[in-house]
């Protein structure tokens, strides 16, 4: 982005919808959040002084509020925006003004997002992200949604003209080359299997019996004569303990069903040429695309409760992405069947029999040696300092069960190299398959451990600037071999 | 396979021109290596290919295995509270780390030397490092970024040098070659960079050097 000074270019500023000023004061509370974050130390001197605590309960909020409403309505009567043939302009300030010119061959990634408070009044949020590594996303917000698709499909097309490979961009739902629509069962089926909420149970375990009590003193409340502490004693107890952690389950899971229906309601992929694009969202719309030849990373999970219901998730990660693992910022399949994996797998041109190749059982036995020597080097330690005989028997059950699990995991592990792909297949209990397009390869290691050394063996780490994967324990030679493959592949992308 | 002349050093006095670097990067140039690329046959790597690193890197090494004396400090502590006198108490907490860094100096850090080396072919460019775990690390020239010369204080004192190399999109350079002789890094630095097509860069830097 730089500021734009064509004098000889006439431009016609234009404003957004005044309902932007809901969409300014949002940002700006979610500033004021991150801003308040610095201020700590005053919050402390505030919250323990009494004078100063009462002055800010007493004239905080509406400070805040005033500050919110001024800033955002300050933000909206000066924020004006400008459309070209090539790019687009941006002026914005209340203090110091700037003007930012984005040419549209420059811009990455092209969002339209439809927040619930802009859905009545037909309006949208363009979202921009430019090329280069500040990650600086531009926000048009308020406009026309009609006219953000607008500016999306004219962006697009700049954009594959500018490309090597001209990409078609179409109307949603005309003349894609395949498309795949989720149902809402599928979407429930996602919140199911995302069990990022379920990790917070064991957690909440050690507290079930703070639960309890507080269940007890509720119940206690409202049927007094019903359940006493001493009524709940051996198996009553437990079934008790069993049934609020059983309720916990449900509710996370509805929870998280209700998560996935939010953000993946009415999910529709479709691909145009070389462009994959998908739309989805209950309350803010998404629309986000990816270039077949952007793409950095294509992570196909198998979760465990996945497993059980027969579903995958495809993640495929870009150039320009910035936090790695973070769903919302990648371009996500959320529930795939296996079919529907294998289509979407052709269209995305992954091998669909890779040749799976083990690495060498000595991984498996150094992932073994690794966790005992650990072990025995604490239980020792431990020991010397006189330990009880329970804690040391308890710590070498957990060794031996973690360094089995290690095991498992080595014993499953595959990896390959197949033409235009490195592969990974890795999971003890659910199973994750990583993809990396060796076009995008930006540096090769070959590591050569003392002990991979003696056995005539390395592992090879492939990089790429989204991530990174390591074929561990393959042959020495071979693993030469690949690199120089690869490293011809890289060096010849470009001539090709 | 050597992709360059003899040792800049040889030809070279200390502070030399920038203009002689620059022609020794032209020379650089035009000496073809793995001239041959096509997708279904490769060049392979080979050991031979790989040049040393300039000598002083083995005084870095060594001088820079110095702070592991300063565990004697905590290593005095603990041995103050038994029952020792003040000289054995020294002796021994200036003797364990001592002993540690002979050991080091005296067998890691050749080795380590001996077994770091860089290898620039016409198309990518090749690391290889470590003692114990060995790293060959590679990145083809059409992926670096942009490439930096970087002296410390030690390195400065030694008249050596490190070339970072950054590619697109990676956090952290990707290729630091450690140990080389300030005119060989700069030397390779104006090379790459002329390979990727900035040939305006080394003749701006060279007049830069020259006023």
């Amino acid at each position: 982005m730089k500021p734009g000074n064509d004098p000889g270019e006439l431009v016609h500023w234009q404003r957004v919808s005044p309902v932007a000023v809901v969409f300014f004061a949002l940002h700006g509370l979610r500033r004021l959040i991150g801003a308040s974050a610095n201020l700590a130390p005053l919050l402390v001197v505030v919250v323990f002084n009494e004078t100063l605590r009462q002055l800010a309960i007493q004239y905080g909020p509406p400070a805040a509020l005033l500050l919110l409403t001024g800033g955002a309505l300050a933000w909206y009567l000066t924020f004006l925006y400008a459309v070209s043939d090539e790019r687009i302009l941006l002026r914005q300030g209340v203090v110091r003004r700037r003007t930012l010119s984005l040419d549209f061959q420059r811009v990455q990634q092209a969002d339209v997002q439809v927040p619930w408070y802009y859905r009545p009044f037909g309006l949208a949020v363009l979202s921009l992200d430019s090329a280069g590594a500040s990650g600086e996303t531009l926000h048009l917000s308020g406009i026309p949604a009609a006219r953000a698709e607008a500016l999306r499909e004219q962006i697009l097309i700049a954009r594959a003209q500018a490309g090597p490979a001209a990409a078609e961009a179409e109307e949603p739902g005309l003349n894609a080359d395949f498309s795949l629509s989720l149902p809402l069962c599928e979407v429930l089926r996602y919140g199911l299997m995302r069990n990022t909420l379920l990790v917070l149970l064991p957690v909440l375990a050690p507290f079930s019996e703070i639960l309890l009590r507080r269940l007890e003193e509720v119940i206690a409340v409202i049927a007094p004569n019903w359940l006493t502490a001493e009524t709940l004693a051996g198996g009553q107890r437990f079934l008790a303990v069993g049934g609020l952690l059983l309720g916990l389950v449900l509710l996370m899971a509805v929870v998280s069903m209700g998560l996935g229906l939010v953000r993946y309601h009415g999910y529709q992929l479709e691909r145009h040429g070389e462009q994959f694009r998908y739309r989805a969202g209950l309350m803010t719309v998404l629309t986000r695309s990816v270039r077949r030849q952007r793409i950095q990373m294509v992570t196909v999970r198998l979760s465990w409760m996945g497993r059980l219901m027969g579903r995958h998730s495809l993640m495929i990660s870009k150039a320009g992405d910035r936090q790695a693992g973070q769903d919302t910022e990648h371009f996500v399949v959320p529930v795939l069947h296996r079919c529907a994996l294998q289509n979407l797998m052709q269209e995305l041109h992954l091998p669909l029999q890779p040749d799976w190749q083990r690495p060498h059982a000595g991984a498996m036995l150094t992932g073994i040696g690794r966790w005992w020597a650990f072990g025995t080097l604490l239980i020792g330690s431990l020991m010397l300092q006189g330990a009880p005989v329970s804690v040391l028997l308890s710590l070498a059950a957990v060794t031996f069960v973690i360094s089995m699990l290690a095991a498992l995991g080595w014993w499953r592990l595959r990896l390959c190299r197949e033409a235009r792909w490195v592969g990974l297949r890795q999971g003890v209990l659910g199973r994750t398959v990583r993809w990396l397009p060796t076009a995008r390869v930006q540096s090769v290691s070959l590591l050569q451990p003392l002990w991979q050394r003696r056995l005539g063996l390395a592992s090879l780490d492939v990089r790429a600037a989204s991530g990174r994967i390591v074929l561990p324990w393959i042959p020495r030679r071979q693993a030469e071999r690949w690199r120089d493959e690869l490293l011809c592949e890289v060096a010849s992308g470009d001539i090709l | 396979m050597s992709d360059l002349p003899g040792d800049p050093l040889q030809s070279s006095a200390p502070g030399a021109a920038a203009q002689d670097i620059d022609e020794m990067a032209e020379s650089l140039m035009t000496e073809q290596v793995n001239p041959v690329l096509e997708p279904d046959r490769f060049t392979p790597l080979q050991e031979a290919d790989f040049q040393p690193v300039d000598p002083a890197y083995l005084k870095q090494l060594r001088l820079t295995l110095l702070p592991v004396l300063l565990l004697a400090a905590p290593l005095g502590w603990q041995l103050y509270q038994l029952p020792l006198t003040l000289p054995w108490v020294t002796g021994l907490a200036l003797l364990v780390p001592g002993v540690v860094i002979i050991l080091l100096a005296l067998f890691w850090a050749p080795r380590r030397y001996r077994l770091t080396g860089y290898c620039l072919r016409q198309h990518d460019l090749h690391l290889r490092t470590g003692a114990l775990w060995r790293r060959t690390t590679s990145v083809t020239l059409n992926r670096i970024q942009h490439l930096e010369v970087s002296q410390g204080p030690l390195e400065r004192l030694l008249g050596i040098a490190r070339l970072l190399i950054y590619t697109a999109g990676g956090s952290g350079q990707d290729l630091a070659i450690p140990g080389l002789a300030k005119v060989r890094a700069d030397q390779l630095r104006l090379y790459v960079l002329q390979q990727l097509g900035e040939p305006d860069v080394g003749e701006r830097e060279a007049s830069e050097g020259d006023a």
